[in-house]
């Protein structure tokens, strides 16, 4: 068996430059990284037990550094803390150490391509994810028999979208969650301005999940209005979240303020230089470049159960006055202009037969959709070749070494 | 090799006297064979046992005949399995009766009992629970793990744990459906120990009652009553007559209620408007208002409590013309006897059909305390059903699900895995000798035995199925326990040193005993349909099948791993030696393939993932457990190869791999989140903290090994 492994390699002995190679290539970086990102999966994947999927994500995966909280007692009184490096960090120091490691400062020989193969398409993986991570969009659409549709929500993105009501606007702006949902309730509020409007928006009071109270007076507040603070639901999608908005005019005369709620099918509406204005919290949306219209939804169940056989989705995909029809089925999503759609749910639940359905598709558009399958193949090839040499080798070895032993 | 020269000298001399046992290996492997075959063996017959039993050709038809239950076409020997297992949590029943004249089920066999005896297949048992229910109310059926359940319910408790017939609940019965309605409309987390086993008596009483009341309708016919009944009813001196003589009836009934009311159409409308929950109040109001009309729709409701008990068993292919209300999914859907009345009450078209099926089941009730009549009527039953099951391309599956039950496959693989651990076990006992290079050979053909059965069972599940090796976590046991055999008996063909044959018969038994214990605990049919999206066989294939594989490897690797730790720790073999060498290089190559498979599978899932959802990786738990494999597989290996772990670091770690494996394997299907459903099962976390104890114990044995060898590497004090 191999003992401890002399490494050498291009950055020995070359200063700091040298030794910043020498640790980003080392066995030693590889172990403990592999070993933190081992722990926190295990972290996270208990954690999703109170945070919910998408909060264990945020918490333990996406970010650079995390700190776990070890809970003991009843009622989990004592609480100690572990700071940890984050998931995304973790990533790219893995993907550094292994360009350095196994691919810059390893061996190039043809007697173990393996090695070279199986870690340059992890390394590949990983791009794949960064590039995902970063540039993949991904919501939903809901379409009842007989509607159509031509722009996906998301799940998890939160805008606050301000439109001209007049008929000859057609556009809209919006203000990205990021810029303000670190605004806790109590903070100072945050303000808006665009040459296009003719006055300032100043939001304040985020809260992640609410919903409108008549009794109960707490909570944020406008004009006699309130949202009531909710617990966080685990599953992200089910939070509404609300915030409060503030308009004051060009010369900062205040107009008026309202409360701005995630589950509220109108919007608030500003009235400013006799035009009007609806302001509105939703979900992101994008637009894809085709119209999809839902024919027919059917969901066949194994005779005598509840349990779903088939969920089979007819669409029209309609484009440039050219229309198309296509099935969506589980398994068999519609890929169509960089876009997917999959057949992800269906409503309403208590839909008794005859009621007419919706169906919910899984919209994604993502640049490395592709890229793991090629990694896939790449890995699978590169580890084959090597475990297939060693093997081939032990097995020799072991054949002369029966032939030299002599039965016992 | 030789194998004494890995013992120290003390080791060699302590095991000399052991070879005195060599003469009564012979016995040693007699034994053992004996308790494979007890296993694998049916129990002695009855001669004239006082409770009604049935002829063994009688149970094997009855078990055969075809039956849709859960989504599926099975036979009615599956349904019989699933029915007893959940009720006592066995597949067969010892029923004995003693001198004093009292019925018991003997829960430990009859080893001590003095009385008659008589063993009671699931087949036989629902038999007996369908013809002879007065019979089957009186065998102790009902397992309750703790007499606290008997006592919430009033009843008189027996010992700790103990089984009670039905006649010995039925008086608490009001309680039982009390208790069982507050602990269902508890949380899941709410429940205690007591709260959930109330709720599965209540819920088992409920099936029993299903199963026993089922052929009520033609035990006791339709009761009609003597008076102002017409004479063409023909009924019997109680005023019974047989459901199926009811229904050819009904055309005379229109005839003759035509004639003394013109409004009989108009009642017969009112009357299958009611059974299909579509009349309003009003047509209800004037139907009763109407004392003639009331009177045949009295007649005509009576029916209705007769044909709804007989709905546990969907029996016939579905009629010719499916009726709305009575089958939903139409043509898919098999009908109950209950339906089949129902649609003959209903549809003219229909009756015919309803009247020649319900007959069948008259005509085996009929028979039932004569053996020859019982089976041919069951024979004319069985016969019918499957004449239009094979219309249907339905029931190609049926007789190969009968025989991979009747097969006992797993019995007969677990019998031959323990077959081959004592063989293998006792060559340890005699190395180098002529009788154990023999023995070793006979360990071998006992584990690939046991293998070939395993495999059989496999093959079978998936050509039943017409689906890949894996599809729900029972077939993850199978499919892992005969990959880490096959990979065992690789690599004693590598090594052949019967380390690897030891560990596949080791873990072999080990499979199929959890195996066997899934089924019972679980105690549902380990064939389900499947759910959307999981209809899918080439990424069942292909991310399943390899990750399982990954999963077996992994196992593997820490089962040669404990050998390793046990063997240095102890000192039964040289750490430089080639015995222990050869473990660590297996368990090396082992986690090698680990890595590959693992990795693979791990991305397949993504693939799949990304494919049916669009995601590549949701971080869900399944997939961060599969992630885990893969880590804590990296991390062996390069510790190994950056010099960081010696051998004995490399077993420690494999058995921390093994327990990130049962983690991933268990664990996260029970953490109550994700995606992976199908896998969630009651009362793992138990048995997965006390293997983690156990592992526990062998990674203190190395660390105290370890420790050990340092301090011997320290130099001696000046």
């Amino acid at each position: 068996m191999t003992t401890k492994r002399v490494e050498r390699g291009p950055g020995e002995n070359r200063g700091i430059a040298g030794r910043m190679f020498q640790l980003f290539s080392s066995f030693a970086l590889a172990i403990w990284v592999l070993t933190l990102l081992l722990l926190i999966t295990l972290l996270g994947t208990i954690a999703q037990i109170d945070l919910g999927l998408h909060g264990a994500i945020e918490t333990y995966f996406d970010p650079l550094f995390l700190i776990h909280w070890f809970e003991f007692g009843q009622p989990r009184s004592i609480r100690i803390p572990l700071p940890l490096p984050g998931g995304y960090l973790l990533m790219a120091l893995l993907c550094l150490n292994m360009l350095c490691g196994a691919i810059i400062k390893a061996r190039k020989s043809w007697r173990r391509p393996g090695m070279l193969l199986s870690h340059f398409s992890i390394i590949f993986m990983i791009i794949a994810g960064f590039v995902s991570f970063h540039w993949k969009r991904e919501g939903n659409i809901a379409l009842y028999e007989g509607e159509t549709s031509n722009e996906f929500r998301s799940y998890h993105d939160w805008v606050v979208e301000i439109r001209d009501t007049s008929p000859d606007v057609s556009t809209a702006l919006v203000i990205d969650q990021e810029l303000f949902r670190n605004l806790a309730p109590g903070d100072s509020e945050r303000t808006f301005r665009h040459p296009s409007l003719p006055f300032s928006l100043a939001l304040s009071g985020y809260l992640k999940n609410t919903k409108p109270s008549r009794g109960q007076r707490e909570g944020l507040e406008a004009e006699g209005f309130f949202l009531q603070k909710l617990a966080p639901e685990t599953e992200n999608e089910r939070n509404l979240p609300g915030l409060v908005a503030t308009a004051k005019g060009s010369s900062g005369e205040f107009l008026g303020s309202g409360l701005l709620w995630g589950g509220a099918s109108h919007g608030w509406t500003v009235e400013a230089d006799n035009r009007s204005f609806l302001v509105k919290l939703k979900r992101r949306s994008w637009k894809i470049p085709f119209a999809l219209t839902l024919d027919k939804f059917t969901r066949e169940l194994h005779p005598g159960t509840d349990k779903a056989k088939v969920f089979l989705s007819h669409v029209t995909k309609t484009k440039a006055g050219h229309a198309e029809q296509i099935e969506i089925t589980m398994n068999e999503p519609l890929r169509q202009d960089g876009f997917t759609f999959f057949q992800a749910s269906w409503g309403p639940e208590n839909a008794k037969p005859g009621d007419r359905l919706y169906s919910v598709f899984a919209v994604v558009d993502n640049p490395s959709d592709m890229w793991p399958l090629y990694s896939c193949i790449l890995v699978g090839v590169g580890l084959l070749i090597h475990f297939l040499q060693h093997l081939v080798g032990h097995l020799t070895r072991a054949a002369r070494r029966r032939e030299k032993t002599p039965a016992s | 090799m030789n194998h004494a020269s890995m013992l120290p000298a003390s080791n060699k001399r302590a095991l000399r006297p052991i070879h005195r046992i060599r003469d009564r290996l012979f016995v040693l492997i007699m034994l053992a064979w004996g308790a494979a075959l007890s296993l694998a063996s049916a129990e002695d017959e009855p001669a004239d046992f006082p409770l009604p039993t049935f002829a063994e050709d009688t149970i094997s038809l009855f078990s055969a005949i075809p039956v849709q239950e859960g989504g599926r076409v099975k036979p009615m020997g599956t349904v019989a399995r699933y029915a007893l297992l959940p009720l006592s949590g066995r597949t067969s029943l010892t029923v004995g009766i003693d001198p004093e004249g009292d019925i018991r089920t003997l829960l430990k066999g009859k080893r001590g009992f003095e009385g008659q005896t008589h063993r009671y297949s699931a087949n036989e048992w629902l038999l007996l629970c369908l013809l002879h229910p007065e019979a089957a109310h009186r065998i102790p059926v009902f397992i309750v793990d703790d007499s606290d359940a008997i006592v919430r319910i009033g009843g008189n408790p027996k010992r700790k744990r103990d089984i009670y017939s039905y006649l010995e609940l039925a008086p608490f019965q009001k309680s039982l459906v009390e208790e069982t309605g507050k602990a269902m409309a508890m949380e899941d987390r709410a429940r205690n120990r007591i709260d959930t086993m109330v709720m599965g008596l209540g819920q088992n009483v409920l099936a029993y009652q299903q199963l026993t009341a089922f052929l009520t309708f033609a035990r006791n016919g339709i009761t009609l009553g003597t008076e102002d009944i017409p004479e063409f009813f023909n009924v019997d001196d109680d005023g019974r007559l047989p459901v199926s003589a009811f229904l050819q009836t009904l055309p005379k009934l229109r005839e003759d209620a035509a004639e003394t009311s013109p409004a009989y159409l108009e009642q017969a409308t009112v009357t299958i408007e009611r059974y299909l929950g579509r009349t309003d109040s009003e047509s209800i109001a004037r139907s009763r208002s109407d004392a003639l009309l009331g009177k045949w729709d009295d007649v005509l409701g009576r029916i209705r409590p007769v044909a709804g008990l007989a709905s546990a068993i969907q029996m016939f292919p579905p009629p010719p013309v499916t009726g709305e209300g009575l089958a939903p999914q139409g043509n898919l859907e098999w009908f109950t006897p209950s339906n089949a009345i129902l649609t003959g009450l209903l549809f003219e078209n229909n009756r015919p059909w309803a009247i020649e099926r319900l007959k069948l089941l008259e005509a085996v009730e009929a028979a039932k305390t004569d053996a020859a009549s019982l089976h041919a009527a069951l024979s004319e039953l069985n016969a019918q059903i499957r004449d239009e099951g094979a219309a249907r391309g339905e029931i190609s599956q049926i007789d190969r699900e009968v025989s991979l039950y009747a097969g006992r496959y797993l019995n007969k693989a677990l019998a031959w895995f323990l077959i081959g651990f004592v063989v293998v076990g006792s060559t340890w006992l005699l190395p180098g000798s002529q009788t154990s290079r023999l023995l070793g050979w006979v360990s071998v053909a006992a584990v690939v035995a046991a293998l070939a059965y395993l495999c059989i069972g496999i093959g079978q599940r998936c050509l039943i199925r017409q689906r890949p090796p894996i599809t729900n976590l029972y077939e993850t046991i199978l499919f892992i326990t005969a990959c880490t055999v096959v990979l065992s008996l690789f690599m004693e063909w590598i090594n052949r040193q019967r380390i690897a044959l030891s560990t596949a018969a080791v873990l072999g038994a080990a499979g199929m005993f959890l195996a066997i214990r899934f089924e019972v605990s679980e105690a549902t049919d380990t064939m389900p349909t499947l759910i959307a999206v999981l209809r899918s066989n080439f990424w069942l294939w292909t991310h399943v099948t390899v990750i399982t594989l990954g999963y077996a490897c992994g196992l593997l690797a820490a089962g040669l791993s404990h050998i390793y730790i046990v063997g240095r720790a102890f000192r039964l073999a040289d750490p430089q030696g080639d015995f222990l060498k050869s473990v660590t290089r297996m368990v090396y190559g082992t986690i090698c393939f680990c890595l590959l498979t693992s990795l693979i599978g791990t991305v397949l899932g993504g693939i799949w993932a990304n494919y049916s959802w669009g995601r590549f990786w949701g971080w869900d738990p399944k997939e961060n457990g599969a992630l885990m494999i893969v880590l804590g597989s990296a991390i062996i290996l390069h510790a190994r190869l950056g010099g960081y772990f010696r051998d004995l670091g490399v077993h420690m770690a494999s058995i921390l791999l093994g327990i990130i494996i049962s983690f991933s394997w268990w664990g996260v299907n029970n953490l109550g989140i994700g995606l992976h459903s199908y896998g969630f099962t009651s009362g793992v976390w138990r048995n997965l903290f006390t293997a983690w104890a156990i592992e526990g114990i062998f990674l203190f044995l190395g660390i105290t090994t370890w420790l050990g060898s340092r301090r011997k590497l320290k130099p001696a004090a000046p």
